[in-house]
Order: C-alpha cells, then structure tokens, then sequence
C-alpha cells in the first residue's frame, strides 16, 4: 500500500485513540512521553545501522545524475557525479537529521507549547519512516537496487505526479550536456 | 524579547548578588576603611572567572598557533628542501630583507601558507598553497562547522585544510647544464592546452563545483586506474597521457597509497575560476598541473605528495623533450591537438553567447527605466494627460469610422 495513504490511515487510528486519552494525566503523559522516545531511539538505531553497513559495503561505483531546476531558486539544472557510497551517506544523514529537527520540534510543542498530542501522533511515524526507507531496504532487508529502489531514488510526489516530475534525470544526452556546461568555479559574491 | 532578556537579567543580578554585602555599605564606610579591608570584603569571583576566561582564550590562541605552525614547518622544511636538493630548483622559498630564508609566506593568523620554486628545465616555477584551520579561533571554527552543517549553502568555501601545488611548464628542455637552449617555447607551452585529471571519488563533485576547468570535463572510470579514482578529462582521448609518460607499475601504487589525502591531480590550461568574458578567457590561459591533496600532516604524507610532484616534474620533462624533438612516442599528437582547439573556440563562443545575453538584458531594463523616467516627467510637467486625450480621441474616431464602414 502506497506509504502516504498508510501514515493517513495512521493518524486516522491515532486521533481516535488520542480522543479517548487522558493527556492532563501525569501517567499519560509519562508514558507518552517514553512512547515517543522509544520509537525515535529505535529509528535512529535502524538508520544508524544503515550507515554503518553503507561504510562497511564501501561501494565506490561512480553515480552521475542531473538535479532539475529548483523553480523556487534562481538555481538551473545542477550535474551530481558521486559514488554510490556518498548517495547513500547523503540519504542516510539527511534522514538522521530530519530525526533530530523532528526532536526540536517536538520538544517546542511540548515543554514550551505544552501540547502533549503531537507527541503521541508522533509515535509511530519515525520506526515507519525508517523501515519505508530505500536504504533501509536496500542494506538491511538486503533488497536489490532495482526498480523504485534504483539510484537516484525517486522524489515522492505530494499529489500523484501531478505538476510535472520532480524527478533527477539520468539519461546520456542530458548527463553529458550538464558534464560540458562549465558551470564550476564560479566566484562568490 | 523578555524571554531572551529574561536570563541576562538574572545573570546581571547573580554578578550585583555576589557582592550585595560590599554595596551596601556606604560612602563614609568603605572611606574608612583601609585598601586592604576593602579588598577582603569584595567578592572577586566575577574578576576571576573573567581572568579565567580571558587566560584560556590567550591560551587557546597560542595553542592553535603553535600547532599551526608546528604542520607548516614539518611540511614547508621537507617539501622545500626537496625541491631544492633533489629536483635541483635553482631557487627555492624567499629571503627576507636580512637576507634570511623563509621557509614560507603566511597570512591569516598562520592558517594560509605559500613557498614558491623556481630556475630548472622543463619548469617555470613550482607554487604550494596550504590551507589550515585558523586554530587560533576555536569559536569560529566551530561557528562555521554548525552553519556547515545545518545550512550546507551558506558553508565557508575552504572550510577543510588543503595544499594545493600548481607547477607551470615553461617549454625549455635541457638535459644537462651545457645542452643548448630551444627557442620555441612559445610553440611548445601552446600545445600543452588541455585537460585531463585524476581525480579521487571522494571529491569528484566538489571538485567539478569548485574548479571551472573540471566542470568542462567528462567523468570516466577506467580499469588502468585504482578504483578509488576517476579521469576527469575533455575528450577521452587524454585519459592516455598520465600513463603514457608514467609506468603504471608506478603510477598505480602511488595513487593507491595517495587515496586518503589526495584530492585531483589535473593537467589544465584552463584557469580555475569561470572567466565572464573572452578577455579573461584569454588572460587567465596558461598550461599547468595542480596537485590538490589534503593537508599532509604526517612524514610518510609529506614523501608521498614529493613523490608525486617529482612524477609530475617527470611528465613534463619527457613531453617537453617529445614536443622539442618533435619524437615519433609524442602523445600530443595533431588531431588530439586540433580537438583541443575546436573545444576551446567552442567554449569561447559559449562565453561570448552568454555575455551577449547579458549585456542584452542589461540594455533592455535600461530602456525599461528610460521609459519609466519618461512618463513620470511627462506626468509631473501635465503633457501625460494630454497624450492620453488625444490617444482616446483616436479610438473613438476609429471606431466611428469602422461604424460607418458597417453601415
């Protein structure tokens, strides 16, 4: 089932179930709280893993695709030659790092805003995230790179594909246009 | 506002608090007493912690010198005397105006570094740059990490600490101190234009956004080359010239050993920052090797990177003498040379083309401006309303007379 669809029949099951919650309660909200902690402890364990098997793998296998242009930027179409090692450390920091952002947040709407419903909401989503991850299923369920698990890793779309692909090109024409653009080496203003 | 005021009021308070005993004494009190009663009823803790602090960033500012300075000695002293005593530069480093040498040139609180090489054949001048954190600031260095991380785009450019060689040919080959000197250096520094690179897949993109020559090649891996390295070069063809004039029973080794510190090794004509305009195109073309390595911190790091300048040193002495003699093994052949013409004629029509567009666009918010600057002083002088009557009057007496046509 497609992953956006499940975290919405989610947060579905766990609204109702906030709904019948005593969030005043001390013990509620204790246990909420170490509900929460686990479930981000077991993700950043899952991806930590992850990158430690990408470290050990070691696969220097040379990736060249083209970001397409950011239409919120000025920025154009961007050429990334790296190895399959990088793409995957990138990935893999990226998601420790949204792990951490997410702590911040969480932390604010909690001890600041006092709100202890987002923390429950967001109890299942990390361990979710982490398994659903392409990494994740690549080096730990050890499943072959191909097809959606193929790199680069598709951008998933918010509303089914509609206005326009987000996604890295990888054919030749395109990769050896962007190799010759000469677009390196640009002086900082 | 207050929540952010709010603890530096309490500190302040905190400091007052310390020596509530003292301040509350009166004028008259504390004149009575003597220098050295006063002295033992004030609280010193604030003075002291500030002393402390102060101590420990004068500390940590001749530590960090110290180390800095203690890398660019080790490096500078070895790399320098290699220079002089085996590749037999002439004259190596600076002297200062006591006539002392100076191993290197520093700026920056000792985090940039410089030596120069110059006198021997085949070779123009040998320059090092090296790049060190400036220790002597430790709140910066971890200022600009933090930013590094959460705002990659907004990263400090030479973050990391780097040595950068760049050795110009200088088209005169002699093989001994008698041999007879070519006149056609000219002609021969002229076909040594064309890239091609080593370049370590650790920095592959990096390197490409950082240096205008390598974001004009095509990446290729190769089975000649350790697996930990990829040619970066124009065409394809060039892939060929490291192992033409290196074996590569001695090459491979090397870069081997090299892969932890050495970034690219790039044979470029090409400047590394993108020129705008044909001119600077031009000005900024003279052949070169860079040599860009982490910076060599340990002995075997520093014999390893005077192995591979003395390689270099090698590669152009035997294509020097090639071109010279005219020699039948010469890798820079016609047609490699011919394609490394068109590529350059054709990069420079990108140039003009782009500098074109811009100078176009630049005239157009010109004329938008001028335009603007007109109907604001037609508006301002009355002459605006007048126009737009007259254009209203148009209208309407064109399309009475399309009226009449109908009828």
């Amino acid at each position: 089932m497609n992953a956006q669809i499940t975290n919405l029949l989610i947060m579905l099951v766990m609204m109702q179930i906030s709904r019948r919650l005593d969030m005043e309660n001390e013990t509620t909200i204790f246990y909420i709280r170490i509900l929460y902690c686990s479930s981000v402890a077991i993700a950043w364990i899952i991806y930590y893993v992850t990158r430690v098997k990408i470290v050990q793998k070691n696969d220097l296998t040379t990736l060249k695709y083209v970001v397409p242009a950011n239409p919120m930027s000025n920025e154009g179409e961007k050429l990334e030659t790296t190895t399959v090692k990088d793409y995957d450390l990138k990935q893999i920091d990226s998601s420790i790092k949204s792990i951490y952002s997410g702590i911040a947040m969480m932390g604010f709407m909690h001890f600041y805003m006092k709100y202890t419903n987002p923390l429950f909401m967001q109890s299942i989503s990390p361990v979710k995230s982490a398994l659903e991850s392409n990494l994740v299923k690549i080096h730990i369920f050890n499943k072959p790179a191909v097809g959606d698990l193929k790199r680069p890793f598709k951008a998933p779309s918010m509303f089914g594909g509609f206005g326009g692909s987000n996604d890295n090109k990888t054919d030749k024409k395109t990769i050896e246009e962007a190799e010759k653009a000469g677009l390196g080496g640009v002086k900082a203003e | 506002m207050s929540a952010i005021l709010e603890p530096l009021v309490r500190v302040v308070e905190y400091v007052e608090s310390l020596n509530a005993e003292y301040l509350s004494k009166s004028s008259d009190e504390l004149k009575a007493m003597t220098l050295f009663e006063r002295a033992s009823i004030y609280d010193w803790r604030f003075e002291m912690t500030c002393t402390v602090i102060l101590i420990l960033v004068y500390l940590m500012y001749f530590i960090g010198i110290s180390t800095n300075k203690r890398h660019a000695n080790r490096l500078f002293k070895k790399f320098n005397s290699y220079l002089k005593n085996d590749l037999e530069f002439s004259r190596v480093a600076f002297t200062d105006y006591e006539g002392k040498q100076q191993e290197y040139l520093d700026q920056h609180q000792y985090s940039w570094f410089t030596t120069f090489a110059t006198g021997r054949s085949s070779i123009e001048s040998i320059t090092m740059r090296a790049h060190l954190l400036p220790r002597s600031n430790l709140l910066s260095i971890i200022f600009e990490y933090a930013i590094a991380y959460f705002f990659p785009s907004l990263a400090v450019r030479d973050l990391d600490e780097f040595a950068q060689v760049i050795i110009k040919p200088n088209g005169v080959y002699a093989a001994n101190a008698d041999s007879k000197i070519n006149a056609n250096a000219g002609e021969i520094l002229g076909k040594l234009q064309f890239i091609t690179s080593i370049v370590n897949k650790d920095v592959m993109n990096d390197s490409r956004s950082n240096n205008y020559f390598l974001s004009l090649t095509h990446t290729s891996e190769s089975d000649k080359l350790p697996v930990e390295y990829v040619y970066m070069s124009e065409a394809n063809q060039f892939n060929g010239f490291f192992h033409h004039y290196i074996k590569e029973t001695t090459l491979n080794p090397l870069l081997k050993n090299c892969s932890r510190f050495l970034q690219f090794i790039s044979f470029t004509d090409l400047p590394i920052e993108k020129p705008l305009t044909q001119k600077l195109f031009d000005q900024n073309q003279s052949p070169k090797c860079i040599i860009r390595v982490k910076f060599p911190k340990s002995n075997e790091e520093i014999e390893l990177l005077q192995k591979l300048v003395s390689s270099i040193v090698e590669v152009f002495d035997n294509c020097t003498r090639d071109l010279i003699q005219d020699s039948s093994n010469k890798f820079l052949t016609n047609d490699l040379l011919k394609k490394s013409v068109t590529f350059r004629s054709q990069e420079i029509d990108r140039i003009n083309k782009l500098m074109k567009q811009a100078e176009l666009e630049v005239a157009k918010e010109k004329k938008l401006e001028l335009e603007k600057e007109r109907r604001r002083q037609l508006k301002e002088s009355g002459e605006l309303s007048k126009i737009d009557q007259k254009m209203k009057e148009k209208r309407e007496r064109r399309q009475r007379n399309k009226q009449r046509v109908k009828m």
